[in-house]
C-alpha cells in the first residue's frame, strides 16, 4: 500500500511548486520575462515572517501579523522589480528583463546573507498529526495543501472574475490592442509583478513550512521555474499540471530508488518535453506566436 | 656630519629591525561565508578569530602579529581554488578552514603547486592528512572515515541488542565516506542490517527520506549531515513518529539547532556525538580561557564550533612558534609536522602531527538530550580513536 504521508508530502510539495510556476506564468504571460528569483523572494518573505511571528508571539495573532508582514515584504520587492526593470526598458527588451531578475536573485541572496547571517530555523508551527488508515500524518502536509488550494483558487478566480484579471489577459494576448481598448497597462503590469511577488513569497513561506527558513531552501524557485517550462510558460493551468508531475517524479524516485536521482528529475523532464513537445505541456507559446 | 650619518644609520637601522619584527605572519583562511554551507562553517572561523585575537592582544608571536585574510569561497571549487592562487601571492604562510569536503582535494592540489601547507578546519576534513599522510594535508576537524567509525560503536553503546542502522548522508564525499564507516563499524559492532540513504546536497524536505527511514524500522538512525539538513529532518522525524535513537555527528550543527529540531519531539531520543565540547562545559585552562575570551567577546551560547576554531588557533600559532622569526612556507610546513598541542578541556586527546601522520588520534565524546531540561549531559568518557580506520584511506 502507497504510504498515505507520501500522497500527502507529494502534493503539498506539488503546491508549493505550483504556487511558485504560476508567479512565473503570471510574469511571462504579461511582460515575456523569466522572474529568476521566484525563490529568493520567496525566502526572503520566509524569514521575515518567521521573525515577525517569533517577535509577536505563537499563536493565530503571531502568525497573522507575520504573514502581513511577509506578504509586504514580497509586495516591496515586486514593485522595485517592477520599477527597475521599466528603468532597463526591460519591458521592452525581454532579455534585459530576464537579467534583471537574474541579477536580483543574487542581491537578494546577499541581501538574505548580510541580514540573517546563514541563520536556519523552523517556522514556529505545530500542528500535531492525525491517523489515516491506521498511519499517522502530520497536519502540516495538509495545513500546506490547503493554504496552496486556496491561494490557486484566488487566483483563478481573480482571472476569471476581476476587472484586474480579464485586463491581465488581455494584456498577455496583446499589449497593444489592450494599450488601445483603454486599459491601464502600465498600473496593471505594475499589479501583475507586485501579485507574482507576493505569490513567490506565499510558495518560500509554504516551502519553508515543510523544511525549514534558509538562505538554501531559494533553491526551491528553480522547480517553479522548471514547472512553469513543462507547463509551457503562459499556461496557469500547464504550470499546476507541470508542478505536480514534477513533485511526483522527485518523491516517486526519492521513495522507490535513490533520492540522489531526485534532482535529476527536473532535468529529465525538461529533456523529455523539449524531444516530445517543445512547447510546453499547454503549447500556448506556439499559439500565441502565430497570433 | 660623520656623528650625525652614523646616529641616522643607527636610528635607521633599528626602525628597520622594528618593521621587520613587526611584519605580521600571514595566513589565509577559506570559509563559506555566503554559500550553501555557511551555517554550518561560519562558526569556526568565530571561534579562531577569539583565540587569534587574544594572542595578537599579548603582542603576537615572537614579537609579530598573526594576520588572517579571511576569503568566502561559498563551497565552490572554483572559488577555493583561485582564493588559493591569489592568497598566495600575499606571503600566507599556510591556507586554513576550508569549506564543504567537495572543495577540498582541489585546494590542497593547488596549495601544493604552490608549496602552501593546508590545514583543514573543523569540521569537514579529508584522508589525505591520515597516514601515509599527503605532505601538505593538515586536518584538525572531523575526518569522516574516523568519525563514522566511532559512530558504529556509539550505536553499539547506546542500544547493545540493536539490529538495524540508517546512516543518512549528503552528497559529499565526507559525507559518503563517515556513511560508509558507520555502516561497516555498525556491522562489526552487531548490527545485522545497515543502509545509508544519501540526498541531495540542497535537501530540506524531508518527508519522503522519512517515510524510506522508518519502513526500515531503524533501533539507531545516524548522519554526517549539515545543520540545514539536520533542522529540517529531526522535525519530520518526529512528526512521523519515529521513537527511536538519533545519533547525531556533530559535525557544525550546534546543540542550540539540535534543540530547537527535536522541541516538537519529545520521543525521539537524542544523541549527539562530538570531538570537541558541545556547550563549552569542558575544564582545563583551554576551555576556561575560551570562556574568557567569549564572555569579553559577547558570544552567547559556546558552541563546538569555537572549541573546534580555538583548537585551530592553538595549532597554527604551535606552529609559528616552532617556525621561528624567519618563518617561510617551507619551514612552516616542516613545524606543522612537529605540532602538539594540548587542547585542555576542549577535547579528549592531543593534537599532535608527526611527518607520516598529519591529522592523529582524536577523542569523542557522547551526550544525550534531555527533554525536560533541554539540555544535552556527557555519557561516559572521552572514546578514543587512531588515525588508520578500518575504511580504507581514498
Amino acid at each position: 500500500m502507497l504510504p498515505i504521508s507520501l500522497i500527502v508530502s507529494t502534493a503539498s510539495i506539488g503546491i508549493v511548486y505550483a504556487v511558485l510556476a504560476l508567479a512565473v506564468v503570471f510574469i511571462y504571460r504579461t511582460s515575456r520575462v523569466l522572474l529568476f528569483c521566484v525563490g529568493e523572494i520567496g525566502m526572503l518573505s520566509a524569514y521575515v515572517l518567521r521573525d515577525v511571528w517569533v517577535w509577536v508571539g505563537p499563536g493565530l495573532g503571531g502568525f497573522a501579523a507575520g504573514a502581513a508582514a511577509a506578504i509586504a515584504a514580497a509586495a516591496v520587492v515586486g514593485l522595485i522589480l517592477y520599477t527597475v526593470i521599466e528603468r532597463f526598458g526591460g519591458h521592452h527588451n525581454h532579455f534585459v528583463g530576464t537579467i534583471v531578475t537574474v541579477a536580483f536573485s543574487i542581491f537578494l541572496l546577499g541581501v538574505l546573507s548580510a541580514g540573517w547571517g546563514g541563520e536556519i530555523s523552523r517556522l514556529p508551527i505545530r500542528l500535531g498529526f492525525t491517523t489515516v488508515l491506521g498511519q499517522r500524518v502530520p497536519l502540516l502536509g495538509p495545513a500546506v495543501i490547503a493554504v496552496g488550494v486556496v491561494v490557486l483558487a484566488t487566483v483563478g478566480l481573480a482571472l476569471s472574475w476581476s476587472d484586474f484579471g480579464i485586463d491581465s489577459q488581455a494584456l498577455a494576448d496583446n499589449r497593444r490592442l489592450a494599450q488601445l481598448r483603454g486599459i491601464p497597462v502600465e498600473r496593471r503590469l505594475q499589479a501583475i509583478w507586485i501579485s507574482a511577488a507576493v505569490m513567490s513569497g506565499i510558495g518560500g513561506c509554504l516551502s519553508a513550512a515543510v523544511s525549514s527558513v534558509s538562505i538554501e531552501g531559494a533553491v526551491v524557485g528553480l522547480s517553479g521555474i522548471v514547472a512553469a517550462i513543462i507547463g509551457g510558460l503562459t499556461s496557469p493551468l500547464g504550470a499546476i499540471i507541470g508542478a505536480i508531475l514534477l513533485a511526483l517524479g522527485e518523491n516517486v524516485t526519492t521513495s522507490l530508488f535513490d533520492a540522489r536521482y531526485s534532482h535529476v528529475v527536473p532535468v529529465l523532464f525538461l529533456v523529455a518535453l523539449l524531444i516530445v513537445r517543445p512547447s510546453g505541456l499547454s503549447g500556448r507559446a506556439e499559439s500565441i506566436a502565430r497570433v | 656630519m660623520l656623528r650625525k650619518l652614523g646616529l641616522s644609520l643607527l636610528f635607521g637601522g633599528a626602525i628597520a629591525a622594528n618593521a621587520v619584527a613587526a611584519e605580521p605572519y600571514k595566513f589565509g583562511y577559506l570559509v563559506d561565508a555566503s554559500g550553501p554551507m555557511q551555517g554550518t562553517f561560519k562558526a569556526t572561523l568565530d571561534g579562531f578569530q577569539l583565540y587569534i585575537d587574544q594572542i595578537n592582544k599579548k603582542g603576537g608571536v615572537n614579537g609579530r602579529p598573526i594576520d588572517v585574510q579571511v576569503r568566502d569561497i561559498q563551497s565552490d571549487t572554483q572559488r577555493s581554488v583561485n582564493a588559493v592562487q591569489e592568497l598566495a601571492t600575499t606571503d600566507a604562510l599556510a591556507i586554513l578552514g576550508l569549506a564543504v569536503s567537495n572543495t577540498h582535494a582541489a585546494v590542497y592540489s593547488a596549495a601544493e603547486k604552490l608549496g602552501l601547507p593546508v590545514v583543514a578546519g573543523y569540521p569537514a576534513n579529508i584522508p589525505l592528512a591520515l597516514p601515509p599522510a599527503t605532505p601538505n594535508a593538515f586536518a584538525t576537524g572531523l575526518i569522516f572515515s574516523v568519525t563514522g567509525e566511532v559512530a558504529g560503536k556509539l550505536a553499539h553503546t547506546i542500544v547493545p541488542s540493536g539490529k538495524t542502522l540508517v546512516c543518512l548522508g549528503f552528497e559529499s564525499p565526507g559525507s559518503l565516506l563517515a556513511c560508509e564507516a558507520a555502516t561497516k563499524s555498525a556491522q562489526a559492532n552487531g548490527f545485522t542490517k545497515t543502509e545509508s540513504i544519501i540526498v541531495p546536497l540542497t535537501q530540506r524536505d524531508f518527508r519522503s527520506v522519512v517515510d524510506k527511514v522508518l519502513a526500515l524500522k531503524p533501533d539507531v538512525v545516524t548522519d554526517c549531515f549539515g545543520r540545514g539538513h539536520v533542522v529540517s529532518l529531526l522535525p519530520a522525524l518526529g512528526a512521523a513518529g519515529y521513537d527511536g535513537v538519533y545519533l547525531n555527528m556533530e559535525s557544525g550543527i550546534g546543540i542550540d539547532a539540535l534543540r530547537e529540531a527535536v522541541k516538537d519531539s519529545p520521543d525521539l531520543k537524542l544523541y549527539t556525538y562530538s570531538r570537541y565540547i558541545v556547550n563549552g562545559e569542558g575544564e582545563g585552562e583551554q576551555a576556561k580561557a575560551l570562556r574568557d575570551a567569549a564572555k569579553q567577546a559577547g558570544t552567547k551560547e559556546l558552541l563546538t564550533y569555537h572549541a573546534a576554531g580555538w583548537a585551530l588557533g592553538q595549532v597554527v600559532v604551535d606552529a609559528v612558534k616552532r617556525c621561528g622569526p624567519t618563518c617561510n612556507k617551507q619551514s612552516y610546513t616542516a613545524a606543522l609536522e612537529k605540532v602538539d598541542v594540548d587542547p585542555s578541556g576542549l577535547s579528549g586527546a592531543p593534537i599532535k602531527f608527526s611527518p607520516t601522520d598529519h591529522y592523529g588520534a582524536s577523542a569523542y565524546r557522547l551526550y544525550k538530550f534531555d527533554h525536560a531540561t533541554k539540555a544535552f549531559s556527557a555519557v561516559g568518557d572521552w572514546v578514543q580513536a587512531t588515525s588508520t580506520p578500518v575504511v580504507a584511506k581514498k
